[in-house]
């Protein structure tokens, strides 16, 4: 069951922000003056923003692929580390 | 980044010095502005002394390799540089973050198109008031109008997008109308810097410096600003160190974060280290960024905590800020060892509050960033 409201808002990266592939599971993301070093979760929760998933589909496909982990802290981490980025003004949600 | 770690092993090897994440590449001295509080040397280097594309783009490569991450180029007015967009192609092509640092003047639309292409992917756009005839006269040009006019040519290029103010007692009484004009361009960032005082800055000193209730009042007015706008557009501050209480970890550390390479290849550590006396200076031409980075003698001066005297010797802070800014210790206490006295803990730090709080003088005349070739 989920707990939470939906959450149908598509997030995007802003202008100027792209991605830099690092070796193992880590990717840089690379932002107007700075960068963030993103590992493990962050890194899978970045590679799947497109433009198009809404941050529910995002959820769900974690919770797919790491069915043997709590399904809620998974939603929660994804909307949190979402939050960080846009409080950052380098991710927005298309309206 | 665990960097202070690694810096203590300096003693023992210096291949354990971690690379700069950035690189400052003034590719040019000439400017159309003369901006009165401009961070250039106050001797600065000719058009006919300046690096070439391939020297440029060798340089960036070996930065690349190196480990830096975001490329800034500047100036002077990096535009007057007819082979700019070369130069922004030669910084993707070594994986490297591309920001340009402009007045504008020079931008127009083809121009635009141009570096855009090239791959720029960020532009900072400096301006110098609300008020037109105020930011003409901080600037010593004719250059307002044309900056509000390139803010929608940018926005629409697909670019970050950030608007540059620097503040200081001529203009701090218009901060609402500054940020609200700033906002107005739609960028994705505006900076707000309280003047640093080096070069020409230093020059200008008593008619830069805010009062105490200026400063005070910037404070409220900036993190005001900084909760409407989040989310939106990332106000970034810098405050005034003379006002501070420790002082500022400059340039995030001598030889740590940011190597500056000038228009005619000096490598050098911070923007106003030429004016330390003592210091040998090399150059890509001779050197790779690598070996410059690694041995010249200049990065190595000031590194680590090895050369600090007290109090920053014994501080519990010298982690923290690595004893503050070299060159404004020289500048004011005449010995570049010494604590920054924007310290509260440096015994020199008196001077500085009345230095900061003496009556400024409304009444002298500017000193504007004019390019001479004597070096």
């Amino acid at each position: 069951m989920r707990e939470e409201m939906l959450d149908v808002r598509v997030p995007r990266l802003a202008v100027g922000c792209r991605v830099r592939a690092l070796p193992a599971d880590e990717v840089m993301l690379l932002v107007p003056e700075g960068a963030l070093r993103l590992k493990g979760a962050a890194s899978e929760i970045l590679s799947l923003i497109d433009g198009n998933r809404s941050v529910d589909a995002i959820a769900d496909i974690l919770r797919e692929r790491h069915a043997s982990e709590d399904a809620d802290r998974i939603s929660a981490e994804v909307k949190q580390f979402l939050e960080k980025l846009h409080a950052r003004s380098v991710l927005l949600y298309k309206d | 980044m665990k960097l202070d770690e690694r810096q203590q092993n300096k003693e023992s090897t210096t291949e354990l010095i971690p690379g700069p994440l950035s690189l400052v590449a003034e590719v040019t001295h000439r400017c159309p502005l003369h901006c009165v509080y401009c961070s250039n040397p106050l001797q600065m280097k000719s058009a006919d002394s300046e690096l070439s594309t391939e020297e440029w783009s060798r340089v960036f490569h070996e930065a690349s390799a190196l480990g830096v991450i975001h490329l800034h180029l500047t100036g002077g007015e990096p535009l007057l540089r007819p082979d700019l967009a070369k130069l922004v192609a030669a910084g993707r092509e070594a994986n490297l973050y591309v920001n340009m640092i402009t007045s504008g003047l020079g931008l127009t639309a083809a121009r635009m198109q141009e570096l855009k292409d090239a791959g720029l992917e960020h532009i900072q756009l400096s301006l110098q008031d609300a008020e037109e005839e105020r930011a003409n006269e901080f600037a010593g040009a004719r250059a307002h109008a044309h900056k509000l006019k390139l803010a929608a040519l940018i926005r629409q290029q697909d670019i970050a997008f950030t608007v540059n103010v620097v503040v200081h007692r001529e203009n701090l009484d218009r901060l609402e109308a500054i940020l609200a004009l700033a906002e107005s361009l739609e960028p994705q960032r505006i900076e707000v810097a309280h003047v640093q005082y080096y070069g020409w800055a230093l020059k200008n000193r008593g008619k830069l410096m805010p009062t105490p209730a200026q400063v005070e009042r910037s404070l409220t007015l900036i993190s005001q600003a900084q909760a409407r706008l989040s989310g939106r557009i990332q106000l970034q501050a810098v405050f005034p160190d003379y006002y501070a209480r420790y002082p500022k970890t400059c340039v995030g550390g001598w030889g740590r974060l940011m190597m500056l390479i000038d228009p005619a290849g000096q490598a050098l550590p911070c923007h106003a280290a030429t004016i330390l006396p003592g210091l040998e200076f090399d150059s890509v031409r001779s050197h790779s960024v690598e070996w410059l980075w690694r041995h010249s003698t200049a990065f190595n001066r000031y590194r680590g905590h090895g050369w600090m005297k007290e109090p920053c010797s014994d501080c519990e802070r010298k982690e923290i800020d690595l004893g503050g800014c070299r060159c404004q210790a020289f500048q004011l206490t005449g010995d570049a060892a010494n604590a920054d006295p924007a310290c509260s803990l440096s015994d020199q730090h008196g001077r500085l509050v009345e230095i900061a709080q003496a009556t400024p003088s409304h009444e002298a005349q500017w000193v504007y960033r004019i390019l001479t070739n004597h070096s």
